[in-house]
């Protein structure tokens, strides 16, 4: 239309290529960390460039963390979908896989199948209860998920990580970590001596089914409608309290589920901390994928790419372990600062003029 | 008038390359100063755009625009601001936390010593200011607290402490009540009296006839005719908003008489070719609010409200803004629960207050709001349209995208809606918005129809595309609301009429004994206590 001018329309057409800048601002950054901040530039960048793919193991390992981000993102964006944020996904991919891990230990003896089925359900059904508590909350009371899920997740994490080091921990290893999990329920290696297995091709499937549900069915299209704005789902008759309180489970649920193959196939134990930042990176991964499905696919193995580089230019050179930590915070950050805050002042201001 | 244009626009053309649509066609027009020039057309003319243009938000592709014969470069509202050029939004942006004063000093801040905000002087500017205009707004208010109509004096007030040459002001009138449009026609006059400038968009031609001095008509993104008002007719007027060479030009005749005459008198039936039914409509329902009374804090907003309405008739309800229109919308609609009282369908009482029930029960609903509350901007224009019959195009779960499609495609034609179904909503026309609500809102059972305010800003061919359906739901059966501030409206299309003033129903006139000036006397509260059809108000 003539009548409106064009501004009103430029911060979603712009999305695409802003999401580009803020990899390639995010990778400019890393190329200056590596060069100003190595004793030997040209062996650092080279590290982290072709360092992933310098080998099976590298290689099969980011392909591993490319498939829990993948999980998680899509954990993100259920809930971003429907206008609700989850920012506790550390936690509850922390806890949940410790529980898959104790459910294991627990049950030495038990047939594969059974001890993995029980494994996930349990660690799934931990995840949807943390996440699901603070959409309930917001249901209920109107409390802020946001805060309620970022507490809740600030309270596990050291719990967890009390447990594994306390309690569970294996008195016999170097490491602070449980015990490992039986022979029998360690998911099939695709790419040995890699940490890579199943749960990838898991998660390839699950990004597909995510978009069929989001696109093609009634209640993604009442999720979708809820999240863009929920004064018009209410108008149209949508139980917005349920698209509050289900999202956020899913989402819960969804980072479970992560958790758990990062025991089942990644780590075979729980190691204190071994997941965390995996939450955090996840809120990335679903930026850069715009929240939708199919393109999160891409976004995660993109920043697998980018981490597994920080992580093999911290080993080959003497880059220092910090620097690498400080890659991750700069991909972080500049992902979330030109994607997230335009929309997250939105949701703001949609709070404060509704209050 | 016959001073020399102070300000010359030439050749300005303005092209949207992102949905191809040339906005402006290299349009010229000449601005006396101390002159009021109404700027008129249809939505999507051209109108806003050109001044957007003049103004600094957007630039043009090609033109120039001269003040007193020099040429000027006009890239920011702040070059604009330079030259004396301001222009009020037709939605005014504003921050909702600020206070009056604080929105309105937002970018002509004067710091006092260390940098700090000289509040106090700002805030007397404001008031000084204010008082000189005769406006009355509290420097002290928040801005989320304002009436629409409030807000948009707020804008103006910002806008004349910035002494403009040239004011430019978008659809000023929109929100206002008619006292309110007779306060700033006083103000527009005294501002011109000062030698200031006006340019004047607006859709209504009596007000065009009423202040301007002269008017130019665009269509199109050209213009059509630049005249002096004195000059012409509010119907040729009309006659060029709409142009001559349309296919439709019996209808148009008919429709400019209308337009260019009382609106009620001349009859708006029927002259829309009305679009053909697919789906029921019930009958004999009954609606009816009894004892209805909604609180803020203390105050009563609603005050013991008791209407029925039947199938088969249109019930109008009108009154001044901030009376309790929008508090019976909410109610009807499903929004929000009454205090006391209840609402009953069919003589049985709804069983919960919530938009979900009611539209199970068939209530449809058009809301003012159509931004917020009528649409999801973001979303498809087809995601838009089947949010009612979801239900109806899925199997197990799973949306049927060809029933969808079909579905989608019907609804557009018939209504006439122009645009593409998998855009986002946000790319229409605000007339094509209101096509897709009103499309929608009918497309499954027609019981009970509640229309608020919903000509708000369309042109005539949508408004009337909206009376005509309004006129055919009634014939069919249904029950139609009308709520409505525009008396006008409500005269020609409601066969009864019940006044509001101050959350009471100050009166229902039925047909024979309405006139303009007897809802007039009952929407400011004159005729109080001589009415019987009030209702007891013994609780209240």
């Amino acid at each position: 239309m003539a009548e409106k001018p064009a501004a009103s329309r430029a911060p979603l057409r712009a999305q695409t290529p802003e999401t580009v800048v803020a990899l390639l601002a995010a990778l400019l950054v890393t190329v200056l960390l590596l060069v100003f901040g190595s004793p030997n530039p040209a062996r650092a960048l080279r590290a982290f460039f072709l360092g992933p793919f310098s080998n099976r193991y590298y290689f099969g390992n980011m392909l591993d963390g490319a498939g829990l981000l993948l999980i998680a993102g899509l954990g993100v964006s259920a809930a971003f979908r429907a206008g609700v944020f989850n920012l506790g996904g550390d936690g509850q991919i922390y806890i949940a896989g410790l529980v898959a891990a104790v459910v294991c230990l627990a049950l030495p003896q038990a047939p594969a199948v059974f001890g993995i089925v029980l494994a996930l359900v349990a660690a799934v059904a931990v995840g949807m209860l943390l996440a699901g508590v603070c959409g309930l909350f917001k249901y209920l009371w109107g409390t802020d998920e946001l805060i309620t899920s970022f507490l809740i997740s600030a309270a596990i994490v050291p719990s967890v990580s009390y447990l594994i080091v306390g309690p569970l921990r294996n008195q016999q290893s170097n490491l602070l970590t449980t015990e490992r999990i039986a022979e029998q329920f360690r998911l099939l290696r695709l790419l040995p001596p890699s940490n890579l297995n199943l749960a990838l091709l898991f998660a390839l499937l699950l990004a597909p089914l995510a978009h069929f549900l989001l696109y093609h069915t009634v209640r993604g299209y009442e999720l979708r409608i809820t999240g863009l704005n929920r004064e018009f789902a209410r108008y149209g008759g949508i139980a917005i309290g349920a698209y509050t309180a289900v999202p956020m489970a899913i989402s819960g649920g969804l980072h479970g589920l992560s958790g758990a193959f990062a025991v089942l196939g990644t780590h075979h134990a729980a190691i204190q901390g071994f997941t965390i930042g995996l939450g955090w990176n996840a809120i990335a991964v679903a930026l850069i994928g715009r929240n939708h499905p199919l393109l999160i696919i891409p976004a995660a193995l993109v920043f697998a790419y980018m981490e597994a580089g920080a992580r093999a230019a911290m080993l080959h050179t003497e880059f220092s372990f910090e620097l690498g930590a400080i890659i991750q915070a700069v991909i972080f950050f500049m992902i979330t600062a030109h994607v997230a805050l335009p929309r997250l002042r939105l949701h703001l201001r949609g709070r404060s003029t509704a209050a | 008038m016959t001073e020399t244009p102070w300000l010359q626009l030439r050749g300005i053309t303005t092209y949207f390359a992102e949905n191809n649509v040339t906005a402006n066609d290299a349009v010229d027009l000449d601005i006396a100063s101390g002159s009021v020039h109404a700027l008129v057309g249809e939505n999507g003319a051209g109108k806003s755009t050109l001044m957007h243009v003049l103004s600094g938000y957007i630039s043009a592709g090609a033109g120039r625009i001269e003040v007193d014969g020099k040429s000027i470069q006009v890239r920011s509202p702040a070059d604009a601001l330079t030259h004396g050029i301001v222009m009020v939004h037709q939605h005014p942006p504003y921050v909702p936390g600020f206070r009056v004063w604080e929105n309105i000093v937002l970018g002509m801040e004067r710091t006092g010593r260390a940098g700090l905000l000289d509040r106090r002087t700002a805030a007397d500017m404001v008031t000084a200011c204010a008082s000189r205009y005769g406006i009355s707004v509290d420097p002290h208010a928040r801005m989320n607290r304002l009436a629409a109509s409030q807000i948009h004096f707020v804008a103006l007030l910002g806008a004349l402490l910035r002494r403009p040459r040239l004011l430019i002001l978008d659809e000023p009138t929109a929100p206002c009540t008619e006292p309110e449009v007779a306060l700033m026609f006083a103000l527009l006059r005294s501002l011109q009296a000062q030698g200031t400038s006006i340019i004047l968009i607006t859709h209504k031609l009596g007000e065009v006839m009423q202040i301007a001095d002269r008017v130019t008509v665009m269509r199109n993104g050209a213009v059509v005719a630049t005249t002096a008002v004195a000059e012409t007719t509010a119907a040729r007027i009309a006659e060029l908003m709409i142009g001559e060479e349309s296919e439709i030009i019996d209808f148009d005749r008919r429709l400019i008489q209308a337009l260019a005459g009382d609106r009620h008198a001349a009859g708006v039936t029927g002259l829309h070719s009305r679009p053909s039914r697919a789906l029921p409509t019930a009958r004999d329902s009954t609606l009816e609010l009894h004892k209805v009374s909604v609180y803020v804090g203390d105050l009563a907003v609603l005050d013991n409200i008791n209407i029925t309405a039947q199938a088969g008739e249109v019930l109008g309800v009108t009154g001044i803004r901030e009376n309790g229109l929008e508090f019976l919308e909410d109610v009807l609609s499903g929004s929000i629960a009454p205090d006391r009282g209840v609402v009953l369908l069919d003589g049985k009482p709804v069983k919960r207050y919530s938009p979900r029930h009611f539209r199970h029960i068939g209530i449809s609903y058009i809301p003012t709001d159509r931004i917020l509350r009528g649409a999801s901007m973001d979303s498809t224009v087809a995601e838009n349209l089947i949010l009612l019959q979801r239900k109806e195009l899925q199997s197990g779960g799973i949306l049927r995208r060809k029933d969808i499609a079909a579905f989608t495609e019907e609804l557009k034609r018939r209504y006439g809606i122009t645009g593409v179904l998998h855009q986002p909503m946000k790319r229409l026309s605000g007339g094509n918005i209101q096509k897709v609500i009103l499309s929608r809102e009918l497309s499954g059972l027609r019981k009970v129809v509640v229309f608020s305010e919903p000509s708000w800003g369309l042109d005539l061919r949508s408004r009337d595309l909206m009376y005509s359906e309004m006129r055919a739901l009634r014939d069919e059966g249904a029950l139609v609301v009308l709520i409505s501030a525009d008396i006008d409206e409500v005269l020609s299309l409601a066969d009864r009429i019940a006044v509001m003033y101050r959350g009471r129903i100050a009166g229902i006139l039925e047909a024979q004994d309405r006139t303009r000036e007897r809802i007039g006397e009952f929407m400011l509260g004159f005729q109080e206590h001589n009415i019987t059809a009030a209702g007891d108000r013994s609780n209240g």
